[in-house]
């Protein structure tokens, strides 16, 4: 194995996201990469305010600091494993950003190095961007002496659990590749990583308890995940991160070991549904969205999710049938092949139409049976009539995201990036209108005016893409 | 159309700024008080935020608008800002079109 390689190709994933996906559609534009970096830093600077106003006002002259900060260290397992399992999904989507590599004198275990070294870069950006406003505010607060514990408390905690996950992921894909079962591992991985998030929330939650009761009555709180913060306080920070340096070397070490030496690709579709509907051009669109894999391990989440609630008789309205409309960002792409061929070349809105269609389709497929076990469950029809609203508008906006920012060979840059900037966007316009104390109506037509805005710049940027790709235009 | 598309899109942006700008002045009128029935004012006096106390012992708290003038004074500036931006970049790719034809 050699290093060079694994930097080369690490260095190739960069720059591919940064020529190419930079490149296309609405960050083609240096005023809009300059609009949109505005906006992220805006966001951050945002989030930074309010994280300090917020701690200010609850935190700020009392001594609750040391068991919020021990209450985070406990379930940093969880958030990380949370923000894991979402990385995982994104990024075994990215298998095409891989197969660049192929042709490159660099083996698989290279090859699969370099790819965790760069999901590991883009995870760190990430973290900066939601851990930062928390440490900063934090720090501002109680002083510079307060870094030591926070790096302590989150930032050590948060890379030996990140690194901990990736080693039983490769552990986990042996496993896989031992069991012939590879191929499916698009969905057996997300599957197994549920089901460790079932199980560490009681186990967090439960421990969240111990240490407000310990806090309360002044006993001291020991546990073994907060191993950095207590060896930091009995022999100093040079010890702690001594351990973690150790510690970080072993686990790279087990997952340079553990990375697997075979590439077994993905599978990508499922056959269902009869070929012959492919003749009508919403068939074809319908097609292409049910027979991606990713739809069915979206739609095997939402049903596990909805007989676990009718078990353990969880009684909410239906809103994990927006986990489906997530797919809307790959709906654009991955129906890309479909407008290139002659036989279906139609206007823009036509094609805008079948893409949020077949959307639709699905949506009713699977909300048909969801909804039933909610209404079964006792919930009224008048709650779940929100849900539907909100799932449309979800489905739209997705869409647009993936028309914005377009996520080519699956790379899940594009998919953050677009997911970052419409979450501020939409976080802003939600809370701004809240302040306004609409009416429900006057609220219904404003949302009405603002999804109808979506689809009108979702049909422009298709044309505008159309119009690129016959040169009709400079991008 | 090309002036009612940059119209539309003037009026999109503006709107977003100016949502922005109304929850950033409600954080800061939310935070700049603890007591309970002092109203305060945020955003030039466009936005007040009062917190009661309620016969059962709770908290409530009250926001709303008390003055739309200022709101939309800041509605008006972003939209002819941005208007005059995207007017400004148009002269500016035409004069860089003129000038590499020029060559």
């Amino acid at each position: 194995m050699r290093l060079e390689s694994i930097v080369l190709l690490f260095r190739l994933f960069w720059t591919f996201i940064l020529r190419r996906v930079l490149g296309r559609g609405l960050l083609a534009s240096r005023m809009m990469r300059i609009t949109g970096a505005f906006i992220v830093i805006i966001g951050f600077a945002g989030f930074n305010v309010l994280s300090y106003t917020v701690m200010r006002q609850y935190l700020g002259g009392t001594d609750l600091f040391e068991p919020v900060l021990a209450i985070a260290n406990v379930s940093v397992g969880f958030w990380v494993l949370i923000a894991y399992t979402l990385i995982r999904v994104l990024f075994l989507k990215a298998d095409e950003l891989l197969k660049l590599s192929f042709n490159l004198p660099a083996t698989n275990k290279e090859r699969t190095l370099a790819f965790a070294l760069f999901e590991a870069s883009v995870v760190a950006v990430i973290t900066v961007f939601v851990f930062g406003a928390f440490s900063i505010s934090t720090v501002l607060l109680e002083g510079p002496a307060f870094i030591t514990n926070i790096v302590v408390s989150i930032w050590l905690p948060v890379a030996s659990m990140y690194l901990l996950l990736s080693v039983a992921y490769y552990l986990l894909e042996r496993g896989l590749i031992v069991m012939r079962l590879a191929r499916l591992r698009g969905l057996l991985v997300p599957m197994i990583l549920a089901l460790g998030l079932s199980v560490l929330f009681p186990y967090t939650n439960e421990q969240t308890a111990v240490i407000a009761e310990s806090f309360i009555e002044g006993r001291d709180y020991v546990s073994p995940l907060l191993v950095y913060s207590m060896l930091e306080k009995n022999f100093g920070l040079w010890l702690a991160v001594l351990i973690f340096a150790a510690a970080s070397t072993a686990i790279v070490a087990g997952i340079v070991a553990a990375a697997p030496r075979a590439y077994v690709p993905l599978r990508r579709f499922i056959v269902v549904l009869p070929s012959r509907i492919a003749t009508w051009r919403l068939g074809a669109y319908t097609l292409v969205l049910f027979r991606s894999f990713e739809t069915l391990v979206a739609v095997i989440f939402v049903f596990a999710f909805a007989l676990f609630a009718w078990l353990q008789h969880i009684i909410l309205p239906p809103y994990v049938l927006a986990l489906i409309t997530f797919q809307g960002v790959y709906a654009y792409v991955n129906s890309e092949p479909l407008r290139r061929m002659s036989a279906l070349r139609f206007s823009a809105w036509k094609n805008y139409l079948s893409i949020v269609c077949s959307q639709l389709i699905l949506w009713v497929t699977v909300a048909i049976p969801v909804v039933a076990v909610s209404l079964a469950q006792g919930i009224e029809v008048s709650a779940c009539l929100p849900v539907a609203g909100f799932c449309l508008s979800n489905i739209l906006i997705s869409t647009l995201i993936g028309i914005a920012f377009p996520p080519e060979k699956g790379n899940p840059f594009t998919v953050l990036v677009g997911a970052v900037l419409a979450i501020i966007i939409i976080l802003t316009i939600a809370l701004g209108l809240n302040v306004f104390n609409l009416k429900p109506v006057v609220s219904a037509v404003v949302y009405s005016v603002l999804n109808i805005l979506v689809v009108m710049y979702s049909i422009l940027g298709m044309r505008r893409m159309e119009r690129i790709q016959r040169h009709e235009v400079a991008s | 159309m090309k002036w009612l598309l940059r119209i539309i899109t003037a009026v999109s942006i503006s709107f977003v700024i100016t949502m922005a700008l109304v929850v950033a002045g409600f954080i800061m009128a939310m935070f700049s008080t603890m007591d309970v029935g002092v109203r305060k004012f945020g955003l030039f006096g466009a936005i007040f935020f009062e917190a009661h106390d309620q016969p059962s012992g709770a908290t409530a708290l009250e926001i709303g608008i008390a003055d739309g003038t200022p709101i939309a004074v800041i509605f008006c500036v972003a939209f002819l800002f941005c208007l005059a931006v995207t007017v400004v970049l148009e002269k500016l790719k035409l004069h860089k079109k003129q000038l590499l034809q020029a060559r």
